[in-house]
C-alpha cells in the first residue's frame, strides 16, 4: 500500500497534474500529509542504532554486497588455512592452497560484478519493458531507475535537477494511466513483448482482482484477532482493577501527582523507573508493575531531546495515567466477573462488528468478481455507498489503489521465484568458464609470484640438490 | 548503431533475452510464481537450500576434478588442493544449509530483531513517538492508520537491513570464511588420504632407480660449512668402510 500511497501523495504535493483530476481520482488521500515527510520525521526521531542500520541498508546494494564476500574470501579464509593449528599437512603445501582464496576472490568480483550483477538488471529491464512474460509484466508501474533510464535516452543533456522534475511528472502519469484504465476500461494496459500497448489478460486480470479483495478479507481476519488479544488484555486488566481497585488506585494517583510536578522529562523517567523497582522488591502485582511500565513507555528512546519533544512525551504520559485511572473508576464499580467481561465487550463491540461487517461485504464482493458480474468500478461505487461516510480506513478503501499496490507486490515476488531459478541455471552455466579461469589463473599466478611454493622453484631447487647430492656408490667408494 | 553493436544486440537477444522469455512462460514457473505470492516459508527454503546444493555442488566437483587434472600445480601439491577444494565444498553446502536454517532464516532473524531492537516498535514506543509527531504542528491531525503504516514501513526497511547485515555477517563471513576453511583444512589431510587410498606403489624402473644416498638430506649435506665433508655424513660406529 505504501509505495501507490507515497506515489499520489507526492502527486499531490509536487503538482505533477491538474488540481481538478487530483480530486477526480485520489478523494480519500488529499487532506493527508506526506508519507515519505512523516518517514523522515520518525527517522529522527529514533536513536542512533536504528539510524545506523536504515544508513548500511541505502548503502549495502549489490556490488558491495559482492565486494564485502570477496574481501571476507580473499583476507579472512587464507587466514585459516595457513595458520591452522589442526592440519597436519606442510606448511608450503598449506600456504599454496591459501593463496587460491584471495585469487578466487578477485575473479569471483570480476565474474560476479561483469554477469550476476547485470543478469539482474536485465531481468528488471526487461520487467519493466514489458519483454518477460505477463506475471512480470511491470510496464504500467514500472521502477524509477527504468523512468530515469528512458528519460535521459529521451535528453541525454538533461541536468539532475530536471531529471528529477520529469521523473516526478512520469510517476504521476503513471498512476494516472492505471487508476484511468482500471476505472474505466475495467483492465490493466500493458506493453508486450513487441512494444504494443495490450490489455491484461482476462484471466490474470480477474485473478488480481480476487487476490486483492483476500488480501484484504486477510487484513480483516489479523484485525479481528488484534482485537480478540485486546479483550483478553482488557479482560485480565479490567479483573484486576476491580479486585485490587485500592492498590491500583493508590499507585495511579501518586504518580499522578508525581507527573503533575514541573519536572523534566528525565527526573520523570528516573522516578517512574524507581517506582518499578520498588514495586518489584516488594512483589507487586504483575498487572500493576506492567501499568506502570506502560507509563513509562510513552518515553520512547529519541535523539530529539528538544522542550518541545519532551513536553509531547510529559503530555503523552500524563495522559495515559489519566486514562488508567478512568478505568480503575470504571472497574471499580462493577461487582462480579461477569460484569467487567461484560463492559469489556460493551466497549469493543462496536469494532468487532465493524470488522464482521466488512468481512462479509468483501467476501461478497469475491463472489461477484467470481461470478464475472462486477467492474472495478462498480466494486468502488459499492464500497463508497457502504462505507463512504465511515472516517475508518479499515471499512473505507480505495479499491484501485489496493489493485494497483498487489499488482506491484504480485510482480516483486513473481519475479523472485524467477530469479531464484534463471539464477541457478546461469550460475550452473558460467560455472566451468570461472573454474577453468581459476585453475588456469591461479598456476600461473603462483609460479610468477611464489616459485618457492611452486614448480619453477621446485625444479630448479630439485635439481640442484640432485646435482650435489652424494650417491651411495660415491660413498661406498 | 555500428555493427558490433548489432551484433552485440542480436546476440542478447537470442543467447540470453529469448531464453529468459521462453523460461517465464513455463508452465512450472506459474506454480513456483504462486508459491512465492502466498509467501510458502517451506517452499521458499526448500528452493532457496535446493539452490545451493547444485550450484556448489556442481562447483565442488568441476573444481575438485580440474584441480586434480591441472599439471600446473605442483604434484606433491595438488591432491592437497584438491582435497582442500573437496572438503571446503561439501563443508560449504552444509554450512549454508545450516545458516538458511539459522541466522538467515527469516524467523530467526524476525525473533532476533525483536529482541534487539523490539522495544522501538512496540505499543507503547508507538504511542509515545505518536504524541511526539502529534505535536508537531503539520501532524497535528494525521490519522493513526497512516502513522501506523510509517512505523511499519521503518520497522521493515530496518528489518531488512538487519536481516542483510547479519547474513553478510554470520554467514558470509564467520560461517563460510572462518569456521568452513577452519574445519576444512585439516579435514583436507583425510580427505588427501582418502584419495590416495588406491594408489598403486610405484614401479621402480631399472633406469630411474634413486641410488642417492637418502639418510642425510641432500641440503644439509649441501650446507657450505660441510661441504668438505662429505667423507664424515655417517657415523662412525655405522659399520661402513668409509
Amino acid at each position: 500500500m505504501m509505495k501507490v500511497v507515497e506515489k499520489i501523495n507526492s502527486q499531490a504535493s509536487c503538482g505533477g497534474i491538474p488540481v481538478s483530476k487530483k480530486q477526480a481520482y485520489q478523494p480519500s488521500f488529499s487532506a493527508k500529509a506526506n508519507p515519505k515527510d512523516l518517514q523522515k520525521e520518525l527517522h529522527a526521531l529514533m536513536p542512533s542504532s536504528l539510524k545506523l542500520m536504515n544508513k548500511l541498508a541505502k548503502n549495502m546494494g549489490e556490488i558491495q554486497n559482492i565486494v564485502f564476500n570477496a574481501l571476507a574470501t580473499g583476507l579472512v579464509a587464507p587466514i585459516f588455512i595457513k595458520w591452522n593449528p589442526l592440519s597436519k599437512t606442510d606448511e608450503d603445501t598449506r600456504t599454496y592452497s591459501a593463496w587460491r582464496q584471495p585469487i578466487s576472490a578477485v575473479l569471483a568480483v570480476v565474474t560476479q560484478a561483469g554477469i550476476t550483477a547485470p543478469f539482474n538488471t536485465l531481468i528488471n529491464n526487461m520487467a519493466n519493458s514489458g519483454y518477460l512474460g505477463e506475471k512480470y509484466n511491470k510496464s504500467a508501474i514500472r521502477d524509477d531507475n527504468y523512468i530515469e533510464k528512458l528519460i535521459k535516452k529521451e535528453s541525454p543533456n538533461i541536468t539532475k535537477e530536471q531529471l528529477k522534475k520529469k521523473l516526478i511528472t512520469k510517476k504521476a502519469e503513471q498512476t494516472q494511466d492505471i487508476l484511468t484504465s482500471l476505472r474505466s476500461k475495467n483492465t490493466i494496459m500493458l506493453k508486450n513483448y513487441k512494444g504494443e500497448t495490450v490489455p491484461m489478460s482476462k484471466s490474470e486480470y480477474k485473478n488480481l482482482l480476487i487476490e486483492t479483495v483476500e488480501g484484504i478479507i486477510s487484513d480483516l481476519e489479523e484485525t479481528k484477532k488484534e482485537l480478540e488479544t485486546k479483550s483478553k488484555r482488557r479482560k485480565a486488566r479490567g479483573e484486576y482493577l476491580r479486585t485490587h481497585n485500592k492498590e491500583a488506585k493508590k499507585v495511579l494517583e501518586e504518580i499522578n501527582e508525581e507527573l503533575q510536578k514541573p519536572n523534566s522529562l528525565k527526573e520523570f523517567k528516573s522516578y517512574l523507573s524507581k517506582k518499578i523497582k520498588n514495586l518489584r522488591s516488594s512483589k507487586a502485582n504483575p498487572e500493576l508493575i506492567q501499568m506502570v511500565k506502560e507509563v513509562a513507555g510513552r518515553a520512547p528512546a529519541t535523539r530529539q531531546h528538544d522542550k518541545a519533544t519532551d513536553n509531547a512525551i510529559i503530555k503523552a504520559m500524563r495522559g495515559k495515567v489519566t486514562k488508567m485511572l478512568g478505568h480503575t473508576e470504571r472497574y471499580g464499580n462493577t461487582k462480579t466477573a461477569k460484569e467487567v467481561i461484560e463492559a469489556v465487550n460493551n466497549s469493543i463491540k462496536g469494532q468487532f462488528d465493524a470488522v464482521k461487517e466488512s468481512k462479509e461485504f468483501f467476501d461478497s464482493i469475491k463472489k461477484a468478481i467470481n461470478e464475472n458480474s462486477i467492474t472495478l468500478a462498480e466494486i468502488e461505487k459499492r464500497i463508497a455507498d457502504k462505507f463512504g461516510a465511515s472516517k475508518n480506513e479499515l471499512l473505507n478503501k480505495n479499491f484501485a489503489v489496493e489493485v494497483v499496490e498487489k499488482l506491484k507486490k504480485n510482480i516483486t515476488n513473481n519475479l523472485k521465484g524467477f530469479k531464484q531459478i534463471a539464477g541457478v541455471i546461469v550460475s550452473c552455466a558460467i560455472l566451468p568458464f570461472t573454474c577453468a579461469l581459476l585453475n588456469w589463473v591461479y598456476p600461473i599466478f603462483m609460479d610468477a609470484v611464489f616459485p618457492n611454493l611452486s614448480n619453477k622453484k621446485h625444479d630448479n631447487e630439485a635439481s640442484a640438490l640432485v646435482a650435489k647430492a652424494p650417491k651411495k656408490v660415491e660413498v661406498k667408494q | 548503431m555500428s555493427a558490433i553493436g548489432r551484433y552485440t544486440e542480436k546476440a542478447l537477444d537470442v543467447l540470453i533475452k529469448k531464453p529468459l522469455k521462453s523460461l517465464s512462460e513455463l508452465k512450472p514457473m506459474d506454480y513456483v510464481c504462486k508459491k512465492y505470492r502466498a509467501n510458502k516459508r517451506n517452499f521458499i527454503s526448500g528452493l532457496g537450500i535446493a539452490s545451493i546444493v547444485i550450484k556448489d555442488g556442481l562447483g565442488c566437483y568441476f573444481y575438485v576434478n580440474q584441480s586434480m587434472h591441472n599439471e600446473k600445480i605442483p604434484e606433491d601439491k595438488r591432491k592437497f588442493v584438491a582435497a582442500l577444494d573437496l572438503a571446503n565444498g561439501g563443508l560449504m553446502i552444509a554450512m549454508q544449509i545450516l545458516m538458511f536454517k539459522t541466522v538467515s532464516n527469516k524467523i530467526v532473524q524476525s525473533k532476533m530483531f525483536e529482541k534487539m531492537f523490539g522495544k522501538h516498535f512496540d505499543r507503547a514506543a508507538r504511542k509515545g513517538y505518536q504524541s511526539i509527531i502529534k505535536g508537531r504542528e503539520r501532524f497535528r491531525t494525521l490519522p493513526e492508520d497512516q502513522f501506523k503504516k510509517g512505523m511499519d514501513g521503518i520497522k521493515e526497511t530496518t528489518f531488512d537491513a538487519f536481516a542483510n547485515i547479519t547474513s553478510l555477517i554470520a554467514a558470509t563471513t564467520v560461517g563460510k570464511r572462518v569456521i568452513v576453511p577452519f574445519i576444512a583444512t585439516p579435514l583436507a589431510d583425510k580427505t588427501k588420504a582418502w584419495m590416495s587410498r588406491n594408489d598403486k606403489p610405484v614401479q621402480i624402473n631399472k633406469d630411474t632407480e634413486n641410488n642417492y644416498s637418502t639418510e642425510k638430506p641432500a641440503a644439509e649435506i649441501c650446507k657450505p660449512q660441510k661441504q668438505n665433508i662429505i667423507t664424515n655424513i655417517y657415523p662412525k660406529n655405522s659399520g661402513l668402510k668409509i
